[in-house]
């Protein structure tokens, strides 16, 4: 992070870290799509913007050694999921499957051989995700997973927006009742939102997106709801 | 498409909800993925542009209340319920407003969708349709589709009952009907000439008339045909071939329509659906000669509820079925007791009053009944019929027509009495009636009789619709009455929603709803000097308004269906069966239902009230 433009809001230095790499002809050849939209204002209504839930499905958490073993995605406009846009892919990743992830995804080695390959799933990611605003539960796996498969350092500073339902819901909790479990479910059942199979990918991003619109109401409440608040809650 | 195990929530909801448990997998894979989302707190509002000509709104979790336009609750709806489709085809303003009590998730059908999908399934669109009666009729159509059952017209059942005719003509030969028998599998062929019906020949006939007795197959075969059969028209329905069959001791017969024979039923036929137990029943009782015997027969009752039910008949049959094997019992009782006892000292009639005399009797039925003598009497004669009267409703508590917990029975002194003293009853409750009084005697306004000088019961009945058809005020306490407990709202969660918005533990089907019907119908019955006890019929009957007696009799069907698979189910579990409903046990189907039956309910006693009503001032 650069703390030396305090006073632009996190969006504005964004959106100037995009001219800048556009300017200077530094735009990566494979994230070319992601620079070609401004980046919102924070005064942006939400009902003026396109969203994406998305949800990585991974070998493991470690970015050296683990890969994405599925994707799945569901698009929101205005205050409502449009579950007609869902997606869900699984990629071709070899011998990658872990036993233990095969646990917890209860994806098969059979589902994965007949995946996309990652040449595939780079353009389908791009092709949904380019000009929205993606919306995570535990953003740092989509982003990190995200920019590796794009050939970018973990710390690039891609001018793609990710909301994070784990952090705003972080933010909404009183001090004193702060707990450690900020898992989906958890949040769910919390929120009353009806139980969901967890660890796949589409169920998963429309369980975050559903999570996403509870927030929305809390954070805003009867007030139109913008970009700002949310992006800074997201950090 | 997502194959439909990657979206388990939505789809597993869709695919449990009435009436999209009745799509097809791809139906129902295809609305499920076009499902919107939204997300309601509390205290948020859907009216108008927001809500008219959208869609339909499936509660996910969370619930809501409808308001209607006039603030009033028009229903609470929780997990499952939907709303919205009635003003499907709206625009603008819409009929009520939808105030959201919780953080609510819903499911959004988009009216394309719905539409698209209510083109493709008959029965998702009548259930879906704007009409209440629609809605109501669309929830028995399953009833319709069991193997032909006891009400349903032979001609409509042709499929299951009515067998494809073979038809010969008289100088035909016995060999040539034996092969057409053959060939068509068929017990009976019909003789005819041109179109006219001349005799039957079974295929016991040819063996028994014809080879047995040595006749050359080449006879023509209006030699061993038996002529001037026993037919039935196709208009009739089922349950009148049974009776016929037993009466004539056939075991085929011809259907005929218009004069023309259109197939033939046989008992086979009838014993394939289980159809031949109410009836063996009936002649088994008529066929005893001691109270004990009958008591034995009478464990067979629940048998055969249960047997209807699973045949899934409708319930006005049902009703009539058990009314039917009531009257039997009593019939056949009140013949035992008299040849026990010494002559009666006069003409005298021993009816049934209540649902028995309207034909509605349910398992659950206790007995309601009287005694009319035509004389006045003295002591000697009095205590004969008391002690008749007492030896009868004891033999029919103990054949399951449990004591009348309000003592309406010929063993009550007061209900045993002489022709003019009733009608000296009849002129007291009509002429000058109390509302109180009304409430208590109004079991006797429905009267028919089951023993005895039938004639004294009609005079009694002519007598009382006379007076009171025209005593507008008795009419006016008695519409009072009938709409004193008003209809449930509907069914919110685990309670019973009342008009003012309380929630209760439990429906009690019978006074929140069956009996409010059977009230209105009555009181139009009583004003129109209709002679019916039936309730359908005397909606039939005496409803100017055709629409609203269409409506109250879904109605009424509807409600006494809920009741009767309530009661099954219990008898199944071998538990008390009661008129008492707790929600939790009300599927999602039966709710929804529930709530437009309970709208006629209430909005026929508001019409009621505003022609009724005037007689009190």
């Amino acid at each position: 992070m650069f703390f030396d433009t305090l006073t632009l809001s996190p969006l504005s230095r964004l959106e100037k870290k995009r001219q800048q790499a556009l300017n200077l002809g530094k735009v990566p050849p494979a994230a070319a799509a992601f620079y070609e939209n401004p980046v919102p204002l924070a005064t942006a209504k939400l009902s003026d913007l396109s969203f994406t839930a998305l949800d990585f499905e991974t070998s493991g958490l470690d970015l050296n050694q683990d890969s994405i073993l599925s994707f799945g995605g569901v698009n929101l406009s205005g205050d409502q999921i449009d579950f007609s846009s869902g997606f869900h892919h699984y990629l071709k990743v070899g011998d990658k499957i872990k036993k233990d992830s095969a646990v917890i995804n209860q994806i098969t080695p059979e589902q994965l051989s007949s995946g996309l390959d990652s040449d595939e799933a780079r353009a389908l990611l791009i092709q949904k995700l380019a000009g929205r605003i993606v919306i995570c539960h535990g953003a740092m796996i989509e982003r990190s997973f995200l920019l590796k498969m794009l050939g970018l350092k973990p710390n690039f500073t891609l001018p793609l927006i990710f909301l994070d339902t784990l952090k705003i819901e972080r933010s909404l909790m009183h001090r004193q009742f702060k707990v450690d479990d900020l898992r989906l479910c958890t949040i769910r059942a919390r929120r009353n939102l009806p139980p969901y199979v967890c660890h796949n990918a589409l169920a998963d991003s429309v369980a975050c997106a559903e999570v996403f619109l509870a927030q929305v109401k809390d954070v805003f409440g009867k007030t139109r709801p913008t970009l700002g608040q949310l992006y800074k809650r997201s950090l | 498409m997502i194959e439909s195990s990657l979206l388990p929530n939505i789809y597993d909801f869709i695919a449990h909800t009435y009436p999209f448990s009745l799509l097809s997998t791809l139906e129902q894979d295809t609305l499920a993925a076009s499902v919107k989302i939204s997300y309601y707190t509390k205290d948020d509002v859907l009216a108008d542009e927001s809500l008219s000509g959208v869609g339909l709104f499936m509660i996910r979790t969370g619930a809501a209340e409808q308001i209607n336009k006039d603030g009033t609750l028009r229903a609470r709806l929780g997990v499952g319920d939907s709303f919205g489709y009635t003003q499907l085809n709206k625009q603008g303003a819409s009929d009520y407003k939808v105030c959201f009590l919780e953080n609510t998730l819903i499911y959004l059908i988009s009216r394309q969708i719905l539409e698209f999908i209510k083109s493709r399934n008959a029965a998702v669109g009548r259930y879906f349709d704007g009409r209440e009666y629609v809605r109501l009729n669309s929830s028995h159509h399953y009833l319709n589709e069991g193997d032909g059952y006891l009400n349903s017209r032979l001609k409509q059942s042709t499929a299951s009952c009515c067998r494809p005719l073979v038809s010969i003509r008289p100088q035909e030969t016995i060999e040539q009907c034996a092969r057409r028998l053959k060939q068509r599998g068929s017990e009976l062929a019909v003789v005819q000439d041109e179109e006219q019906l001349l005799g039957v020949i079974t295929k016991s006939d040819i063996a028994l008339r014809a080879v047995a007795e040595g006749l050359p197959c080449t006879l023509p075969v209006s030699a061993i045909m038996s002529p001037r059969p026993v037919i039935i028209e196709g208009s009739k329905p089922l349950y009148q071939a049974l009776e016929s069959m037993l009466l004539h001791n056939v075991q085929n017969l011809p259907v005929v329509e218009n004069g023309t024979v259109i197939g033939t039923i046989s008992t086979r036929d009838l014993l394939q659906n289980s159809l031949l137990q109410p009836l063996y029943l009936m002649k088994e009782i008529a066929r005893q000669d001691s109270v004990d015997d009958l008591i034995k027969l009478s464990a067979q009752k629940g048998e055969i509820f249960s047997t209807l039910m699973q045949l899934k008949v409708q319930p006005r049959t049902i009703q009539r079925i058990l009314s039917k094997l009531a009257d039997a019992f009593i019939k056949k009782i009140c013949a035992l007791i008299q040849d026990e006892c010494t002559a009666p000292p006069c003409a005298f009639a021993f009816f049934a009053a209540g649902s028995l005399a309207r034909e509605e009797v349910q398992f659950l039925s206790d007995q309601d009944n009287g005694i009319v003598f035509e004389r006045e009497v003295n002591a000697a004669e009095r205590s004969w019929f008391k002690d008749y009267a007492l030896k009868v409703c004891t033999a029919l508590d103990k054949c399951g027509f449990t004591w009348c917990s309000g003592n309406y029975m010929a063993c009550n002194e007061k209900w045993c009495q002489s022709y003019q003293r009733w009608q000296q009853y009849y002129d007291q409750w009509i002429l000058e009636p109390d509302q109180k009084a009304l409430l208590d005697i109004s079991v006797f306004l429905d009267l028919r009789c089951e023993f005895g000088d039938e004639f004294l019961i009609t005079k009694l009945k002519q007598h009382l619709l006379k007076n009171a058809a025209e005593n507008s005020r008795f009419l006016a306490l008695l519409c009072s009455n009938a709409t004193a407990v008003s209809p449930p709202l509907g069914l919110f969660r685990q309670f019973v929603l009342t008009r003012d918005g309380q929630n209760k533990a439990v429906l009690n089907i019978k006074n929140q709803g069956i009996s409010l019907i059977s009230e209105l119908a009555r009181l139009y019955a009583l004003q129109a000097k209709c002679l019916q006890n039936n309730t359908y019929l005397r909606l039939e009957q005496a409803l100017d308004d055709k629409a609203a007696a269409q409506d109250l009799a879904e109605a009424y069907t509807f409600l006494n269906d809920v009741r009767f698979a309530h009661q099954f189910k219990a008898l199944q579990a071998g538990q008390e069966l009661s008129n008492f409903l707790p929600p939790a046990e009300l599927s999602q189907f039966e709710r929804n239902h529930l709530k437009d039956a309970f709208r006629i309910i209430a909005r026929q006693q508001s019409a009621a009230q505003l022609r009724f009503g005037k007689g009190i001032r």
